[in-house]
């Protein structure tokens, strides 16, 4: 009787299924917070009788077999890369991704880090990094005498400096795509890191075929909708409900099995 | 003399098997497109000295559900749900499995793939692949995938005569070495998921049924053990 395990599996995956939704409902206010979907998949089958399998000498077959399934599992956890919607922030070093691309991050370890997260600061030396203080490659450095820093829409970061009457270039922010941008791996603090499954970074200029554009001023907010992840979490709760209810109907049956002998 | 209890213990046997296959639609209604079993039973005929019919009951198959499933919004570019009684057909390193779990994903190659890593197939049988830095992925009704508006192919659709005889492999995958032939009818509904076709409630009934049936035989195995150690007491005893 494989029912008890069956059921007990649903209950796990169910309740992962529950971590993912509180994760999602958790980062509600995370900037570029894309959010996540658990997806689940069907556990191996055991075969009592094979479909096909004669059932008498003069040819005819069983025309369904019988697989009992042995329960469920996560298959995947993947992102939905739906762009979020774009806030207003009126602060000059927020900078939003509106279509594809991720800022590439240079992270303490020299490794590159991607996110969409674009709350930019400066450093004391003023080179342009996001809030953990990891820079934003290139790796631009606006002046300190400079009075306005301006991002155009294809990523390049203008200031003006004190007596001058033309803002000047200081650097081309890049982003980057990827093939697959749902195999990036999370990092936590809004980082993605590459993967073999998402493939190599391509990095081209903000605004040319394939690359989003930057929008000074605006925040990308994360691309949670509550409505919808309460609905799934009812949805959870009730199916790991129903897995309690089998869990403890096959107790039972068990049990009656074992006043008999 | 061993018939009533045999009997007992088949049909309780039965019902074992059926909270088996309940236990793990359970499991599975939250599954992408997971079709629902049944378990069938048959009955096998004996005959007493006097030619009075015995019959057991017996696990004679499973029978799956093709009832669609409800269709839930995504909004993943990449997630498709098929409406109408077609498959989409995926490459493996085993040979061609045929799936209705429409979560694709691309691979790091740009592949559409399933999320196990295998290429669903176009009409001729090759992979879409697209170009990194591909804006928009559309794939139309009909099946019809193309990249920025330029057209790749078409996501290759088949149906069975019969789908009950295709074999699950896990992870939604199906097997047959029954002929597929082409399916012209079913839809393709792009950013959407076919969700699984378990009804809780009726699930529930019939484990709740289930369980009622188990406890009726087992009183029947009680009570004809009871009977017979009756019997054997009052029949031998020794007479006064």
């Amino acid at each position: 009787m494989s029912s008890l395990e069956t059921a007990a599996t649903a209950m796990l995956a169910q309740q992962l299924n529950v971590d993912v939704i509180s994760n999602n409902i958790a980062n509600v206010n995370t900037t570029a917070f894309k959010r996540q979907r658990a997806e689940f998949a069907d556990l191996i089958y055991q075969t009592q009788s094979s479909v096909g399998s004669p059932t008498s000498d003069t040819g005819s077959v069983s025309v369904t077999g019988a697989e009992f399934g042995t329960g469920v599992k996560i298959g995947s956890v993947y992102r939905i890369n739906e762009q979020g919607n774009l806030r207003s922030t009126s602060n000059n070093f927020d900078v939003a991704i509106q279509g594809k691309g991720y800022f590439q991050i240079t992270l303490p370890n020299g490794q590159t880090a991607y996110t969409r997260a674009g709350s930019l600061q400066l450093d004391p030396t003023g080179q342009i990094v996001t809030p953990q203080g990891y820079t934003v490659q290139p790796g631009i450095t606006v002046p300190s005498n400079a009075l306005e820093v301006s991002i155009n829409q294809s990523g390049q970061v203008l200031v003006k400096i004190d007596g001058q009457t033309t803002p000047s270039n200081v650097g081309q922010l890049q982003l980057a795509v990827f093939p697959n941008q749902a195999g990036l791996k999370a990092l936590g603090d809004n980082l993605l890191q590459e993967t073999a499954a998402s493939g190599t970074a391509v990095t081209g200029t903000p605004g040319s075929s394939g690359f989003g554009t930057i929008l000074q001023g605006f925040l990308e907010t994360s691309n949670v909708n509550m409505v919808q992840e309460i609905t799934d979490l009812i949805a959870a709760q009730r199916a790991y409900e129903l897995a309690s209810k089998v869990v403890q109907t096959s107790d039972e049956m068990l049990n009656k099995l074992v006043q008999t002998a | 003399m061993e018939t009533p209890l045999i009997v007992a213990l088949s049909r309780q046997m039965s019902v074992l098997d059926q909270m088996d296959v309940i236990a793990n639609n359970v499991a599975n209604m939250s599954t992408g497109a997971y079709k629902a079993e049944r378990v069938m039973f048959k009955d096998f005929v004996a005959r007493t000295e006097t030619g009075e019919p015995i019959i057991f009951p017996q696990q004679s198959g499973i029978h799956r559900i093709y009832n669609p499933g409800p269709i839930e919004r995504t909004s993943n570019p990449l997630d498709v749900a098929l409406r109408g009684d077609g498959y989409l057909v995926v490459q493996t390193p085993a040979g061609q499995r045929y799936t209705r779990n429409g979560h694709l994903a691309l691979d790091k190659d740009g592949q559409l793939v399933t999320p196990q890593g295998f290429a669903v197939v176009d009409s001729g049988d090759r992979p879409f692949v697209f170009n990194t830095g591909v804006k928009e992925i559309t794939i139309a009704k009909d099946g019809s995938v193309s990249a920025d508006d330029r057209p790749l192919g078409k996501i290759k659709l088949v149906k069975f005569d019969n789908p009950q005889q295709l074999v699950r492999q896990g992870t939604s995958l199906f097997k047959t070495d029954a002929p597929a032939q082409p399916s012209t009818d079913t839809e393709i509904l792009q950013g959407h998921i076919e969700g699984s076709n378990v009804e809780p409630i009726l699930e529930v009934t019939r484990f709740m049924n289930a369980s009622g049936f188990y406890e009726a035989a087992k009183k029947i195995v009680d009570e004809e053990h009871d009977r017979q150690r009756r019997a054997i007491q009052q029949l031998g005893s020794t007479p006064e």
